[in-house]
């Protein structure tokens, strides 16, 4: 998190040449910078370990009965038990598989769709990138929460319901920020010369743009990964996530703040662990922005 | 305080909709009083605070109200011809102070002298007969309209009306108790207000009237001072403020920002059971898991009575309804007509082995079901995940899917179920007659059981004219015959709902529809 | 890290994207009518999808307000009585048409107009996102000016720190935290049961402590961000190292001229959020039972509401195509960045 300040967040608006400089900077402070992206990717590891091996080593299932319902925390049921006396700690772990992997496959699927996007709106003629950014203006005219409410309320809200809408309301970001780059990166000589040359668009846009997009999409995916987590976290609080009887971080919080004084463990765990899933993300974006000195 | 009501004295009847008879439960007896205490001698004066977990979303207008949110306030500003006592079953004088049966069909009713509506005109007897009228007015869309069979209702004097009835209806002096499947209203007021002001205006006689709806966040009600029964009400104003979700309640009342709220969950009633006085909550919720015994694979007996005695009902009761359960039948031991038992139903005691082996026997092979339930209602979840673990431990697997209760319904109206299991609860506005119909009347849509047998105990039980005890039986077979052949699983009964309050509100009690029906009676002490 | 979590789009993807420094700037007569063109077009294609999303919903108002008993000829009375059954092209049309001589409609349950429930509600809306805001500004742009002032050192890592975990709360939980710690530390606090200011004006502030913290602390990690960012790029222009050069302390010039020069971004980026500020109060209106506009669109959506959501959805959209349009046009007259280098 610490860096040499001037350039660390300086930013984007001033003009710099991108294909060299920013690299060379990049490995000038890359031992720094890899503090805070090892720690928020040690989180990460951390996370899927404890949702996709905890739940198999320890001795419970997470939908049986393993003690007395509102247990507290103890050597046998780590976190206590829930109102219906299932072992909170791996029920906890298998909601995380649940919400990491609607976290991840959203934003790989939002930068995948959104970056095919801002490359179309960038490269294509005038009334192209009219249309699709003012597609894209309209998705973010709308609070994402509000979309993604009303989307899964309309599509009923299964795993891949919600992966499609978070990834929809995430799309803008990728599109906008691939498009400005676009934007700039055509002016430049080298994509200016392969126009003119009469280079096909697409083989511009894959060997000459997206190389120098790439590392600003992996930020933003980074990014948008954090966010997905507390969106869909958010619909699952308010009863819009993925049904019962898989939890889910966001439901188990919703459902256990009915018995927040008597058993405040049960609220804060599952807040604890969204909240660590979503430093992680935001650890790496930061990490990884820093080093593009890119979008915050 | 007080122990589990004896369930004797509770009357269900809150809306017969069946014309089945459901005698009145005649014991005298009180509802549960839980306060009293403190607060010295009833006066007048204060303002209670009231925590809501909605407003009522079909409005004010008595007759179309169904849900809590609306019953409760159809309780303060209406009333009918008649009232219950705490009991909820015994009828007492309101707005008619008293009634006399001429004819198995005709029923007379002499209205009280001096009564006025909120907006000062006079209680007539035009205003009761087109009160009536209205229910059952096809334009109105009110709930309990198919309730009714009257032949005619009029007034010959101005203090008589008389209402005659198509059949013999003995639930009708119940509907008519009732603020609302009979709540009287003033012609004059209704016929000048749109049916769109009636949901946020009103005009009854009750002891309540409303000072202030604003959408979302308070109802302000105050005291009716031309209320016919002096010096009641005692409290000056009650605000009903909104409060949807259930632990924000309790922290609100925990906070002293409201005096009373209600509670579903049993675990919040125990906690708050240290700080506040908790009604001890009326078993009336039997819940239902209707079967589909026509087509899937719970049309085979065996795998029936295997997932019967593959569900472990003590757990069931212990974790699943926190402990606020009971055993019951498909009729709620809190419904007079089981006097508090839930009868000696067959099939119900845990034996998984024997389930296995039925199973096996039953040549089902692999056995999957489908349960539909409320979706919104962690407590009925929490017990469908329950069973869900259990069944697959005799190696029946469940897959259980939350739907909006409207959509809920509807399927099991149209009888497209979706589903081998549909979990619904016994509600309070549902006599046995009408609530066995819904699941077990020949030839309805909504009936998935092919049992002539169980047909004709039906057809016994809605026509029966014999004696209380007679009809007790009928209803007591049929209770266990059900059980006997699985056409329905019911782990437990447990009370819908808790009202919980502070010490400031002194002669509160609670009655079993739950709709602050005796608010009148309670002072701030 | 983008803005806030549920919020909008971070100031310079948006700065970025509308002021697309390919494009030059035009005329400001013309920049405006062009930016107000847009987002009336936006609006209209709002609309649109507005109608249509509530029509899909599975379900309609009909069976919600005949209740689980009534019988299907009662659903299909209501459902004609309501105007359910026309083509849809028709329902719309007529929606438009009233909606452009100010009529939204009447509620199908409580039979208000839209407006009047609406206004009730917008009050509370409005003064949780301005007390949030306040919150967010009153340890957001200090934190920030004196995280640039003393970067690298301790104060700078905290302040940081704090703004980066501000960014990665899930804000409902951070709200339940601040209901559980208040009922231990002080139980007798209204932390919950909102109050109109109206009503009971001691009260509503009391209750609306835990909900601006709930939602401004989260929100000023971003301003604090944007500050930090902006003062130290301020002072690396040379008007304030003359200033330092002729004798002014660090401090002074920072209160001088800093501030100033810094504001542009940070104004803009409080602009953007206060309309991020409407996803993330329909959280915290839920946790902290406030009526609130957020309250009122997911309730409306869940009943089917017809009316009162597409105005709600309408409405929402319109703060943020208003809050993108103001900050459009006042970006490029106090942010000299933009005027000068383009």
């Amino acid at each position: 998190m610490s860096e040499s300040p001037v350039l660390s967040d300086a930013p984007a608006d001033t003009n710099e040449s991108p294909e060299n400089a920013s690299a060379a900077r990049a490995r000038r402070r890359g031992a720094r910078i890899s503090a805070g992206v090892a720690v928020g990717l040690g989180l990460l590891v951390l996370m899927f370990a404890l949702a996709y091996v905890a739940p198999l080593i320890r001795p419970f299932s997470p939908s049986e009965v393993a003690g007395k319902p509102f247990a507290a925390p103890n050597g046998t049921n780590w976190l206590g038990t829930d109102d219906l006396g299932r072992d909170y700690f791996v029920r906890l772990c298998v909601a995380g598989r649940t919400s990491l992997s609607i976290a991840l496959a959203g934003s790989v699927l939002a930068l995948v769709a959104g970056s095919a996007v801002g490359f179309a709106a960038g490269v294509g003629g005038r009334w192209l990138d009219a249309l699709l950014m003012g597609g894209v203006d309209l998705l973010l005219s709308f609070p994402s929460l509000l979309l993604g409410l009303a989307a899964v309320t309309v599509f009923s809200s299964s795993m891949t319901t919600l992966i499609a809408v978070l990834s929809i309301v995430s799309l803008p970001h990728f599109a906008r920020i691939v498009r400005a780059r676009c934007l700039e990166l055509r002016e430049l000589e080298f994509v200016l010369s392969a126009r003119i040359s009469g280079v096909r668009s697409s083989t511009i846009v894959v060997k000459h743009l997206l190389p120098n997009v790439f590392p600003l999409m992996m930020v933003q995916l980074a990014n948008s990964a954090a966010i997905v987590i507390l969106l869909e976290s958010a619909l699952s609080y308010l009863g819009l996530g993925v049904q019962p009887p898989t939890p889910s971080w966001g439901r188990m919080i919703a459902e256990s703040q009915n018995y927040l004084t008597d058993s405040p463990w049960l609220v804060l765990g599952a807040g604890g662990a969204l909240l660590l899933s979503s430093i992680g993300w935001g650890l790496i974006g930061e990490g990884f922005a820093t080093s593009r000195r890119s979008v915050v | 305080m007080t122990s589990r009501m004896p369930v004797s004295r509770l009357a269900l009847t809150v809306a017969a909709i069946a014309a089945t008879s459901i005698t009145l439960a005649g014991c005298g007896g009180s509802g549960q009083t839980q306060s009293g205490t403190g607060g010295g001698a009833p006066h007048r004066g204060g303002v209670l605070t009231v925590g809501d977990e909605s407003q009522p979303l079909s409005g004010l207008d008595p007759i179309l109200a169904q849900a809590f949110d609306a019953k409760r306030f159809a309780a303060q500003f209406y009333e009918g011809l008649l009232s219950l006592g705490p009991d909820g079953s015994t009828l007492k004088p309101a707005l008619a102070t008293s009634w006399k049966q001429t004819s198995p069909t005709t029923y007379e009713f002499t209205l009280r002298q001096g009564v006025t509506f909120h907006d000062g005109s006079p209680l007539k007897a035009s205003d009761v007969v087109f009160s009536l009228k209205r229910i059952v007015d096809p334009a109105v869309h009110s709930p309990y309209g198919p309730l009714y069979k009257f032949k005619d209702v009029t007034a010959p004097s101005d203090d008589k009306v008389v209402v005659k009835l198509v059949d013999p209806q003995s639930s009708l002096l119940h509907l008519l108790a009732q603020p609302w499947s009979a709540g009287i209203v003033s012609e004059r007021w209704v016929r000048s207000h749109s049916a769109n002001d009636l949901k946020t205006q009103e005009d009854g006689t009750g002891p309540y009237k409303l000072a202030e709806f604003r959408e979302g966040s308070l109802i302000k009600t105050v005291r009716f001072d031309g209320y016919w029964d002096r010096p009641k009400p005692y409290i000056n104003e009650v605000d009903y403020r909104v409060i949807p979700d259930e632990a924000t309640r309790v922290q609100a009342l925990q906070s002293g920002t409201v005096d009373t709220i209600q509670v579903v969950l049993p675990k919040n009633a125990s906690v708050l059971k240290r700080r506040f006085t908790v009604s001890d909550g009326y078993d009336v919720g039997a819940y239902w898991l209707g079967l589909n015994t026509v087509s899937g694979p719970l049309a085979n007996e065996k795998v029936r009575q295997a997932i019967s005695l593959g569900i472990d009902r003590k757990q069931l009761i212990t974790v699943g309804s926190q402990g606020a359960g009971v055993a019951s039948g498909i009729i709620p031991p809190g419904d007079p007509v089981m006097a508090g038992q839930a009868g000696d139903l067959p099939g119900t005691q845990y034996d998984p082995n024997q389930a296995k082996q039925l199973l096996a026997a039953s040549g089902a092979g692999a056995v999957k079901l489908k349960l539909a339930i409320r979706s919104n209602r962690p407590d009925k979840l929490a017990t469908a995940q329950l069973i869900k673990e259990q069944l697959s431990k005799i190696g029946v697997e469940v897959d259980i899917t939350q739907v909006p209760f409207e959509q809920l319904t509807s399927n099991l109206l149209s009888g497209n179920w979706n589903a081998d299991m549909i979990q619904l609860t016994s509600a309070l506005n549902a006599a046995p007659g009408q609530y066995l119909s819904l699941w077990f009347e020949k030839g309805s849509k909504t009936t998935k059981v092919n049992d002539p047998e169980l047909w004709k105990q039906m057809s016994n039980a809605v026509h029966q004219t014999g004696s209380d005890q007679e009809r007790r039986q009928t209803y007591a077979d049929i209770n266990r015959y059900v059980a006997q052949r699985v056409y329905m699983l019911v782990p437990y009964a447990a009370p819908p709902v808790y009202d919980v309050w502070s010490k400031k509100l002194a002669g509160f009690k609670t009655e079993p529809s739950s709709t602050r029906m005796f608010l009148k009676d309670a002072w701030i002490g | 890290m983008h803005a806030t979590g549920l919020g909008p789009p971070s100031h310079r993807s948006v700065a970025a994207g509308l002021v697309g420094r390919a494009i030059a700037l035009p005329p400001l007569t013309a920049f405006i009518a062009r930016r107000v063109l847009r987002g009336l077009a936006v609006l209209f294609v709002l609309s649109i999808v507005a109608f249509g999303l509530v029509r899909l919903l599975p379900g309609n108002p009909a069976d919600v307000l005949a209740g689980p008993y009534s019988d299907a000829a009662t659903r299909a009375r209501l459902a004609q009585d309501l105007g359910l059954n026309r083509p849809l092209t028709e329902q719309y049309l007529l929606w438009l048409g009233r909606l452009l001589h100010g009529d939204f409609g009447v509620s199908v349950y409580n039979g208000l107009p839209v407006l009047q429930l609406i206004k009730q509600r917008l009050p509370n809306t409005l003064e949780l996102a301005l007390a949030a805001t306040v919150v967010s500004i009153l340890w957001g742009v200090p934190a920030g000016t004196i995280a640039a002032l003393r970067q690298g050192r301790t104060f700078d890592r905290l302040a940081r720190g704090a703004a980066f975990l501000g960014l990665a709360t899930p804000v409902f939980v951070f709200g339940v935290c601040l209901v559980l710690v208040a009922s231990i530390a002080v139980p007798s606090w209204p932390s919950v049961g909102f109050v109109p200011f109206s009503d009971q004006p001691a009260r509503n502030l009391q209750s609306t402590v835990l909900p601006a913290l709930a939602l401004g602390l989260p929100l000023g990690a971003t301003l604090c961000r944007f500050m930090r960012t902006s003062m130290i790029e301020v002072y690396e222009q040379d008007y304030l190292r003359t200033a330092l050069a002729t004798g002014a302390t660090r401090l002074q010039a920072t209160l001088r001229h800093g501030l100033r020069n810094a504001s542009g971004p940070v104004v803009t980026v409080a602009g953007l959020q206060l309309a991020g500020l409407v996803g993330n109060s329909i959280l915290i209106e839920n946790v902290f039972a406030i009526p609130g506009i957020g309250q009122l669109t997911v309730n409306s959506l869940m009943q089917k509401d017809y009316s009162v959501t597409q105005a709600c959805i309408l409405l929402l959209g319109l703060v943020y195509i208003v809050m993108n349009l103001v900050v459009d046009l006042i970006h490029p007259l106090i942010d000299p960045r933009v005027g000068e280098s383009r």
